[in-house]
């Protein structure tokens, strides 16, 4: 026979279509408190749900491993030719990607 | 010599002070363009570079982007961030870009084909080669599973991609993404919601290779390992 702490869980669980509804508040750090806490019980327990969720947060958290990289610099300096060419920017003493502070 | 900010050069440039330089005219503004330039051009081009296959083409679009913010400078009224605005020019010329590769079907070009079999990503156009080292297996497992991901994204239909992009890849938020797509910010959620549901679906496809179906009821670690066991 069920215990009552199992009977209690089992009320309590969230069925799996609910972790798919409330997936997307969970990434982005926006589920209240309780129903956080029963999403996070539900995904202990279910190795489905775990691992959708696992592979939903890495989805959200793309920028950690699609890194951008620099452009290669005969990229940047050509379409630096290209704009001072058709006379709209001025690169002479190029302060690169920093903003000088006469812009508060 | 000039003294020069730390912060963040990318939101620096969002300040009324520069705006008023960059369309003043003259000798300022050119600078001041030089300076936006700077600030912004490494974070635009990640943006075109995930959908153009080609380096000249990222090129192209690059400059017609910032043609582009020359010529409207002039008549932007604020309404969203500056960065946001040549983000949403940069969308466009993309898209117009793509339109145009739509209509010439026989285009052939060899960094597509490697896209299109799997043997590089868009990233790669720029990308150093990794070099080797000796991974943990969980590391190699995480790896994959990345490299699954940057496979399903290019994958994505167009609308959903470009909420998906704006939002995860670049950061902007919910409400920026709607101003620049002139879209509801509750279609935003919807199609970052669905462009991560078909990521992870796909990717789990590929590594169970069965479409991922949410169980009917919770099963338990032992349950599921009860099933797998001969």
């Amino acid at each position: 026979m069920m215990s009552h702490m199992a009977s209690l869980m089992m009320k309590i669980m969230y069925p799996c279509a609910k972790i798919r509804e409330f997936v997307y508040d969970y990434a982005e750090g926006t589920l209240d408190p309780i129903v956080a806490m029963r999403f996070k019980l539900h995904i202990s327990m279910c190795k489905d749900c775990e691992e959708y969720v696992r592979i939903y947060r890495m989805t959200a958290d793309v920028r950690s491993f699609r890194k951008r990289s620099p452009p290669p610099q005969e990229f940047v300096d050509r379409t630096k030719a290209f704009l001072e060419k058709s006379g709209i920017a001025d690169f002479s003493g190029d302060p690169g990607s920093k903003i000088p502070s006469r812009y508060p | 010599m000039m003294e020069t900010k730390s912060a963040n050069p990318f939101e620096e440039v969002n300040s009324k002070a520069f705006l008023e330089a960059l369309v003043g005219g003259g000798a300022k503004a050119q600078k001041a363009f030089a300076e936006l330039f700077g600030a912004t051009h490494e974070r635009i081009l990640n943006y075109v570079r995930r959908y153009l296959g080609s380096v000249d083409e990222c090129q192209e679009v690059l400059q017609e982007t910032y043609l582009a913010v020359h010529k409207g400078i002039s008549k932007f009224e604020s309404k969203s961030k500056l960065t946001t605005w040549i983000y949403s020019l940069a969308y466009h010329k993309t898209c117009d870009r793509m339109s145009e590769k739509d209509r010439n079907h026989l285009e052939f070009n060899e960094e597509r084909m490697a896209l299109a079999t799997g043997e590089s990503t868009p990233s790669a156009l720029f990308d150093d080669i990794s070099p080797w080292d000796m991974a943990s297996d969980a590391v190699a497992e995480k790896r994959r599973l990345e490299g699954l991901i940057s496979q399903a994204i290019e994958s994505l239909p167009l609308a959903l991609r470009h909420v998906y992009q704006l939002r995860d890849e670049e950061g902007l938020s919910g409400e920026e993404i709607a101003v620049m797509l002139g879209m509801p910010s509750s279609t935003v959620r919807v199609h970052l919601h669905r462009a991560r549901n078909q990521i992870v679906q796909s990717v789990q496809e590929k590594l169970t290779r069965k479409a991922f179906k949410a169980p009917e009821d919770f099963k338990t670690k032992s349950q599921s390992a009860e099933v797998v066991k001969p």
